[in-house]
């Protein structure tokens, strides 16, 4: 009998196994963290989680579909729009919309995603970037429901009897928590296996039963949902949804961020992305012309650096395989 | 009814032809796989023998010709509907998935068979659980007939490549296929790697399954097979037990040479 390199000499693959200590003390410190912090930064990393949620979604799409969306603002649009439209008609607070947004978001991954199943690469990027284009010009459309340019304010508490800085700060935290753990949860999953089998070899998997088009269906249906749920806390702490936050700009920088996370479904990692995607642009604010080229550089600077890191490094923050 | 309650049932190909254009890949084949035996599928390069792999599970569609597991014609059956009659294949080229473990790549095999839906897959809900612990299970199970369950939370990138074929066959019979098509097992393996895949085919034999095999090594096909069929540029040339084809001059001619007689 052949035998196999020797567990230590090779990596182990396979589902991770709960969060890791580092994702425990990270989220320790970022949970004591408002006791220190001044309502700016709380407010700050509040959009920075939001976002981080997001940049999960876009993620997703990369290491389950094998795909690149520049397009997902608009799942993260519908999550925040169901939030706001809720509380403007329904008079419900994040807490009861958040599942619609979720749902609302899946509805319209599989909306696109069935027209779109047999495309791939470059035409499926381009057909989320039209997406992207065209959402704007339908919000102000439909100006009469989404308030058109100026957009429409979620001023409801979610958890009454407690500060707004503090629901601002924890709701999208304790989401990003819930999100990260979920996917790992969702990594030891037969769906999940399916998905990482036929983005690799599609025949191998379709010999076993799993089928392309249901393939490309659950992974944008779940990608989409949990950018809504990124979106829809993205308008809790911001406290304002319109047009003007989720141009074509947006899905961009959404996949930025996905890029600067190294497509990574960990909780480290999809911070990393949401730290660069909220703050790096404010604290280069002040740089006037340089903005762009500094950005760039910034950008040039944490991918090739990332590159640069121990593999064992660089898997641990991808959260392992997928 | 699953695949795995399925009586054993012959599988029955008349007069199948496929071509690509004006290239005639398979023209006119007929051939009967008996569930309990092992058949071979030899030929020189080119002669058609991965094309009819393909056209048994459905990834290409003969234009001519009828494919039949008992009574259920299959020409109009998708991959995926074969994989549900209780078809199963290994590829020419390994295709496992490097981001998953071995064990889990095996586990994939019995996804047909699995019902655990997306509420399962996104919580930690006792029927996922189960149904998960008992895949693992079943996979460990495969890896270990084949001889290799050490490997089995090993990621395939370390592995050598007897290993890696010894686990996509694994991935092949976890979900108690009815046909299981073998295409070119031993190739790139070396002489202890091929002695230890014989071992591993002769322990699939089954009385339920009819098992196909590809491949140009003739000894490991000589000391496995029950009945051999040959093609030549897309024809049936021969068929016959191992000592029938061995003795057949057309097929020393055309494939196995003089020496091999």
């Amino acid at each position: 009998m052949v035998h196999a390199v020797p567990a230590a000499e090779s990596g182990r693959a396979g589902a991770a196994r709960g969060l890791p200590w580092t994702g425990m003390a990270l989220g320790a410190a970022l949970a004591l963290l408002p006791a220190l912090a001044g309502g700016y930064w709380t407010f700050t990393l509040g959009l920075c989680f939001a976002n981080a949620i997001v940049i999960l979604a876009v993620s997703f799409v990369v290491r389950y579909g094998g795909e690149v969306s520049i397009g997902h603002g608009v799942f993260a649009a519908v999550g925040a729009y169901t939030v706001a439209l809720a509380e403007r008609y329904l008079g419900v607070s994040l807490l009861v919309s958040l599942p619609l947004a979720a749902v609302a978001g899946g509805v319209l991954g599989v909306l696109f995603a069935y027209p779109s199943r047999n495309l791939s690469g470059i035409y499926l990027a381009v057909a989320t970037m039209a997406l992207a284009l065209a959402l704007p010009e339908v919000l102000l459309y439909f100006s009469g429901a989404t308030g058109g340019y100026e957009g429409l304010y979620v001023k409801r508490d979610a958890i009454p009897g407690v500060s707004r800085e503090l629901q601002r700060y924890y709701l999208p935290l304790a989401g990003l928590f819930a999100v990260v753990l979920l996917l790992r949860h969702f990594r030891r999953s037969r769906q999940a296996m399916a998905l990482l089998l036929i983005r690799t070899s599609a025949p191998a998997a379709e010999s076993f039963g799993v089928r392309r088009g249901w393939a490309r269906l659950s992974c944008m249906a779940a990608s989409g949902g949990i950018a809504a749920i990124g979106g829809a806390l993205l308008a809790f702490s911001s406290s304002t949804v319109s047009p003007n936050s989720f141009t074509l700009w947006t899905s961009i920088f959404l996949l930025v961020g996905s890029v600067v996370s190294l497509y990574s479904l960990s909780l480290v990692g999809s911070l990393v992305g949401g730290i660069f995607l909220t703050l790096v642009p404010l604290v280069l604010a002040g740089a006037g012309n340089w903005v762009p080229i500094l950005y760039g550089g910034a950008l040039m600077a944490v991918v090739l650096g990332a590159n640069a890191l121990p593999a064992s490094v660089r898997r641990r923050l991808e959260g392992g395989h997928a | 009814m699953t695949a795995a309650l399925a009586p054993a049932r012959p599988l029955e190909v008349q007069g199948l032809s496929l071509s690509f254009g004006g290239n005639h890949v398979l023209q006119g084949i007929d051939m009967t796989v008996m569930p309990g035996q092992i058949t071979g599928l030899i030929g020189p390069n080119g002669a058609g023998k991965t094309s009819f792999f393909n056209c048994l599970t459905g990834l290409y569609s003969p234009q001519v010709g009828s494919i039949r597991l008992g009574e259920v014609r299959l020409e109009k059956v998708p991959p995926t509907g074969r994989a549900a009659l209780g078809f199963s294949r290994s590829f020419q080229h390994v295709a496992l998935c490097p981001e998953l473990s071995v064990v889990e790549n095996v586990m994939v095999g019995l996804d047909r068979q699995s019902a655990a839906g997306w509420l399962d897959a996104f919580l930690p809900l006792p029927r996922g659980r189960r149904e998960r612990a008992a895949n693992r299970e079943s996979a460990l199970a495969a890896l270990t007939r084949l001889g290799i369950a050490e490997v089995a939370d090993e990621s395939p990138s370390q592995l050598p490549p007897g290993v890696l074929r010894l686990a996509e066959i694994a991935r092949a019979i976890a979900g108690r296929p009815r046909v299981l098509l073998l295409d070119e097992p031993a190739a790139g393996l070396n002489s202890v790697e091929t002695r230890d895949l014989s071992n591993a085919l002769m322990k699939l034999r089954a009385p339920d399954l009819a098992l196909v095999v590809v491949e140009h090594d003739m000894d490991l096909i000589m000391e496995v097979c029950d009945v051999i069929h040959v093609l030549n540029v897309g024809r049936l040339l021969a068929s016959g037990s191992p000592a029938q084809i061995r003795s057949n001059r057309e097929v020393v001619k055309v494939y196995l040479g003089d020496d091999d007689a």
